[in-house]
């Protein structure tokens, strides 16, 4: 009866699960877990791993299925979709990173950094990570 | 969707009736044992009497009194009946497929059951004590003493039944409190007695010249009829789980 | 395709117990009820169960009067801390009862699952200690496989880690076999991530009935400069605030709001979501009031 939920969902009530399993899929096709053409796991699947109700997770993937990141093929189930990856990395790009670079500019104001100050912390994390 | 299931209440029934009347069989045993004793504390009072010093009670036919375990069967069926429709028993159907009409249904069927294997428990416990009796006494017995007609075994299984019903619909008129139930089933329980057993209530029936198998009829009938009333009501409650 | 409809559902004995209740509740879900103590969760389940009939009203399940109803009866279990059995069966014998009632029975499974949670299949029902019997009584209505499957309270007495894994077991099972669970609890929070839906009942009237995000999403949290949020609150239904410094947080209907996150947050104001427990709660709660204002 144990194991098989080896991924943990975050009830934290921030995000709705739905989006979660979304963006966790996201993350799987840029992690070329799940290449083009892929079959993805069913929302049957999702739901045994992530221990969530299975509509919950069709919700999620009926996100990507709209966003077109994922195609439906009767009978046969949903596989990624040829631009899938790159879509994902441009809109990642566009919205979270500039989400957070508001927010950074922001609270650095609210701290009263400077620009200056802001760019060189900045400069010295990407080194960190290098 | 998944298709629904669809079972007839004869069946429920049939499995009610199954289950129940295994698992009531202690009822059974408690009544050999009031049997018994009864059947040993009248014995000792030696044959030919029919221990209350009174006149004929309903059945009394040879030297051997059969008065006395009828009236303790019938007794027990009233009370054993009371029991199954306690709050207890009734939960207990709400474990498995039932409505309130299949259990009612089921509890008269083992009433009915029950009843049957009392009159040959009572039967036998009858002969274990003429059989006493004359071991003690070493007399020799007389076929026409042992000889029970089968007029009479329906007397004793239509009284018999005849109080089962009214337990069970008394049980289920009754949804108070356990010591107002006890208290006015006890009343009425004596009251019964008193009108089917009494002297003068036999007096009354053989003035009318009615047989003892026309009276097992009656009592029958009066038992369907009570029977009847308590699918009736049973249908109509509510159930309270706590 | 639904399996219950309710219409104008109301319930009384001496003291209304449910008042006017509509809701329909389709089939194969997986559907929490959640409500405080007295709210009347446990009468629209007997209702449901056909144990109760309604006052005024209708309810109808498998498009039927569920009342004394044996067709209901064969496709329907209520499992609560009530369910008895004869002192004369053993675990095992019960089992062996439901077998015989049961056409989609699993005694494998019961087998198996009662293994797990180390129950003794020859003690008697009444020899389990609370836990045990919780654990017992829910293997019962799980292997049941009934269309309908009312779980009142059914975690009640179990400890955390038997809890987590007896969650986990509905959902497998309602994966195997797909049915309509009825669940109620007083753990939402345990609960949230299997449910499909949500019913919240409240003094004898259900005052939502959602999928479980759109619930959740109905109130949200704000916090910010009292001055800031002010305008912002007089134009929406506030539930809770707090004043304290200067700073303000609010719970407020989130269904009125049409400002964006960026506008708010550059006003200095933070949003955040609520937990399924907290909608509940500020739901439920009479509006302004709050514990310490006893205290004050």
């Amino acid at each position: 009866m144990k194991g098989g939920f080896s991924m943990h969902v975050h009830l934290d009530g921030t995000t709705p699960i739905y989006i979660q399993i979304a963006e966790w899929l996201q993350h799987e096709i840029i992690a070329d877990r799940l290449q083009t053409d892929a079959k993805v796991y069913s929302q049957y699947q999702l739901a045994e791993l992530f221990n969530i109700n299975p509509a919950t997770a069709g919700k999620g993937l009926t996100i990507l299925l709209e966003e077109q990141l994922l195609y439906k093929k009767r009978g046969l189930g949903m596989f990624v979709a040829t631009d899938a990856k790159e879509r994902i990395l441009l809109k990642r790009r566009n919205e979270i990173l500039t989400k957070m670079a508001q927010e950074i500019v922001l609270e650095a104001k609210r701290l009263l950094v400077s620009d200056e100050e802001l760019l060189v912390l900045i400069r010295k994390t990407q080194e960190g990570l290098e | 969707m998944q298709s629904l299931t669809n079972i007839s209440l004869k069946t429920i029934v049939k499995k009610q009736v199954k289950w129940k009347a295994k698992l009531y069989i202690s009822a059974l045993s408690s009544l050999v044992i009031v049997q018994i004793i009864f059947g040993l504390l009248t014995s000792s009072a030696g044959s030919g009497s029919s221990g209350y010093g009174g006149e004929n009670l309903t059945v009394h036919f040879s030297n051997y009194s059969l008065d006395t375990f009828l009236i303790v069967t019938a007794i027990w069926a009233f009370i054993v009946a009371l029991l199954f429709t306690t709050k207890a028993y009734r939960i207990d159907d709400l474990s498995v497929i039932s409505s309130r009409t299949s259990s009612a249904i089921a509890n008269i069927f083992v009433m009915i059951i029950y009843s049957f294997i009392a009159v040959i428990i009572m039967i036998s416990t009858y002969y274990l004590q003429v059989f006493g009796i004359l071991l003690v006494e070493k007399k020799s017995f007389i076929i026409e003493d042992l000889f029970i007609s089968p007029s009479i075994l329906l007397l004793c299984f239509s009284s018999v039944c005849l109080f089962g019903a009214i337990g069970l619909l008394l049980g289920t008129s009754f949804k108070g409190p356990v010591v107002i139930k006890i208290l006015v089933s006890t009343l009425l329980l004596l009251g019964l007695i008193l009108f089917f057993m009494s002297p003068e209530s036999i007096n009354v029936r053989s003035l009318i010249m009615l047989s003892n198998l026309m009276i097992s009829v009656l009592y029958l009938l009066m038992a369907l009829l009570c029977f009847s009333l308590t699918i009736w009501i049973a249908d109509k409650a509510e159930v309270t789980r706590k | 395709m639904n399996i219950i409809q309710c219409e104008e559902l109301s319930k009384s004995f001496g003291r209304n117990a449910l008042q006017r209740v509509t809701c329909t509740i389709d089939a194969e879900k997986i559907i929490g009820i959640i409500g405080r103590n007295g709210a009347g969760k446990s009468t629209l389940l007997n209702i449901f169960a056909g144990y109760l009939k309604p006052t005024t009203g209708s309810c109808k399940v498998f498009n039927e009067n569920p009342f004394n109803n044996i067709h209901t009866a064969a496709n329907m279990i209520f499992i609560d801390d009530q369910l008895s059995f004869s002192d004369y069966l053993s675990l095992e014998d019960i089992l062996k009862m439901g077998a015989d009632f049961y056409p989609n029975w699993q005694n494998e499974l019961a087998y198996r699952m009662l293994e797990y949670a180390g129950i003794d299949l020859t003690a008697k029902h009444q020899q389990l200690s609370k836990g045990q019997l919780a654990t017992f009584n829910l293997v019962y209505g799980l292997v049941s496989r009934c269309a309908l499957t009312i779980l009142d309270e059914p975690m009640n007495g179990m400890d955390e880690v038997i809890r987590t894994d007896f969650y986990r077991a509905i959902l497998k099972e309602y994966l195997a076999f797909p049915r309509t669970f009825l669940i109620t609890s007083h753990h939402l929070q345990e609960m949230e991530s299997i449910l499909e839906e949500i019913i919240l009942i409240d003094e004898g009237s259900i005052i939502a009935h959602a999928p479980l995000d759109e619930f959740k999403e109905q109130l949200i949290s704000l916090s910010g400069p009292s001055d800031a949020l002010a305008e912002l609150l007089s134009e929406t239904e506030v539930y809770a605030q707090k004043i304290m410094a200067g700073m303000t947080s609010a719970i407020i209907d989130a269904s009125n709001l049409f400002i964006s996150e960026e506008i708010l947050r550059a006003k200095g104001i933070t949003i955040s979501s609520l937990t399924a427990s907290e909608v509940c709660k500020y739901l439920t709660s009479k509006k302004g009031s709050d514990i310490d204002a006893i205290f004050d």
